[in-house]
């Protein structure tokens, strides 16, 4: 069967930016995974494990220092801030990636589309200052969106927005990516966050990064919020706990 | 507008001139504030300074114009290509730490008594402001930003264009609007060191003669063109970065 992912002894060393002449800095070691078309895919770790790397490296921004990497497809990306240009408004934000490469107008419609996808579709004339944090991260999800990549990468994209909201834009992120039939693969902190969306989740290590599980999520869809607060949810949340090593105080 | 703050700067602007008005210093040596206003009017009603400042204004103008040209093709050049910058940066910090003063005798004798010497060390004193200001902007674009572009696979120079120039006009406005003031110095600058008109060539005459309030008449003029220069690129910066602040 055809991958829309393929990394096989995935490693990324960074030699560049660092304080000491000469020193490398291991970021992911030996990673090894698959990601199925249309599949939702989760990154949990620690916190400088690698997540933000491996998206740099399916987005094409970093290339591998070893192994296989293969991509099926165009990748639109959402970092953690929306990264949007103050001078542009919504309309025009979406349509940069177009208008650096061809002619914005074909995709005009499109960017449109993905507008009233997300709820905006009144306020493309409405500049970045003038949205709220939630409204700006919409944009750049269109933004991601707006050349029918299949593959969407996301890197903790809704860790600055608060916990009411950031529920919300899950379920919104959930519907896109049931109505478009893309495949997402988004880095998160959040262990209930990647149990709620997820099919599958790539458990990180710490520094450097290898893989610790590939975790099969066992939860029906489509997901309805009060499922996180059902005994089987708390149980998955629990076992990546288990797999990360942090348990904390112990639940058993 | 704001009421309050309007009013300000015209309390400001009364409290100087009541001190003015009180310092005891001869007249002949620091005029009264009135009196100097009344040499403003005469001499701009009869034309005596209209001439001079006619000059002086074309040689501030032009050095500008030229000078801001430059330094921003220069800027975007040095900013843009890490090899270029490694190459001429030092040299271009030598040429910022040669105090201008210093070499515009040299520049005189090169470019002669007329409005070009003047063009020439008014433009190379406001270049550098704007210069910097245009590698700093182009240094300063987000990184995140930057990397989301390269994930688009644009070309060098629509993210230029596009992305990274005007990311950098709220340097650039702001070494634009340094340089306008700091350039005013320099034309008069060169025309007291050598001229056959222009405001500054004005004062040095009058200062011969002891005439102390047409100095001051020629003084208030320079003071109203170096601030309308300020304030008109201050009214563009605004209007252009208009997310700016917010």
């Amino acid at each position: 069967m055809d991958y829309a992912v393929e990394a096989e002894n995935l490693r990324m060393v960074y030699t560049k930016d660092l304080k000491v002449a000469g020193s490398s800095d291991e970021a992911i070691r030996d990673l090894s995974f698959k990601v199925k078309p249309q599949e939702f895919v989760c990154v949990v770790g620690p916190s400088g494990s690698g997540k933000t790397t491996l998206i740099k490296l399916l987005a094409g921004i970093n290339v591998p220092t070893s192994g296989k990497l293969t991509v099926n497809g165009r990748t639109g990306v959402v970092f953690q801030s929306p990264v949007l240009l103050p001078w542009r408004n919504v309309l025009d934000n979406i349509l940069l990636p177009v208008e650096l490469i061809y002619d914005k107008e074909e995709y005009l419609q499109r960017a449109r589309q993905l507008l009233k996808l997300v709820g905006l579709e009144n306020q493309e004339k409405r500049y970045p200052y003038q949205l709220s944090g939630g409204q700006q991260q919409r944009v750049a999800i269109c933004r991601a969106l707006i050349y029918n990549a299949p593959v969407l990468l996301m890197d903790e994209p809704f860790s600055a927005i608060d916990a009411m909201l950031r529920e919300q834009l899950n379920l919104e992120v959930l519907r896109i990516w049931e109505e478009l039939k893309l495949t997402v693969i988004m880095a998160t902190h959040n262990l209930s966050e990647a149990v709620f969306l997820a099919d599958k989740i790539l458990v990180l290590s710490g520094h450097p990064a290898t893989l610790l599980a590939n975790y099969e999520v066992n939860l029906l869809r489509p997901r309805k919020l009060y499922m996180m607060s059902t005994v089987e949810f708390g149980k998955q949340v629990n076992a990546l706990r288990r797999i990360l090593g942090f348990e904390g105080e112990k639940v058993e | 507008m704001d009421i309050k703050k309007g009013v300000s700067p015209i309390i400001v602007f009364v409290l100087f001139i009541l001190v003015w008005q009180l310092v005891p210093i001869h007249p002949l040596v620091l005029p009264k504030p009135y009196t100097v206003f009344l040499r403003v009017v005469t001499d701009i009603s009869n034309g005596i300074l209209v001439g001079e400042t006619i000059v002086t204004l074309q040689e501030i103008l032009l050095g500008f114009a030229i000078s801001s040209v430059l330094a921003v093709l220069i800027g975007i050049l040095v900013g843009e290509f890490d090899f270029l910058k490694n190459a001429i940066y030092p040299y271009l910090i030598a040429i910022q730490a040669t105090p201008v003063m210093t070499i515009a005798p040299i520049i005189i004798l090169i470019f002669g008594y007329g409005i070009m010497s003047k063009v020439v060390i008014g433009g190379l004193i406001s270049f550098f402001p704007i210069l910097t200001n245009v590698v700093n902007g182009l240094n300063s674009v987000d990184k995140e930003l930057l990397e989301l572009i390269k994930s688009f696979r644009a070309s060098r120079f629509k993210v230029l264009t596009k992305v990274k120039l005007p990311c950098a006009l709220p340097y650039i406005f702001t070494g634009l609007e340094t340089s306008s003031v700091i350039c005013v110095v320099g034309v008069i600058f060169g025309e007291f060191l050598g001229s056959s008109s222009g405001l500054g060539n004005y004062i040095v005459a009058k200062q011969f003669n002891l005439d102390s309030s047409a100095i001051f008449s020629a003084v208030v003029i320079l003071t109203l063109i170096g601030m309308l220069m300020f304030f008109s690129i201050r009214l563009i910066h605004k209007k252009v970065t208009f997310w700016e602040g917010k």
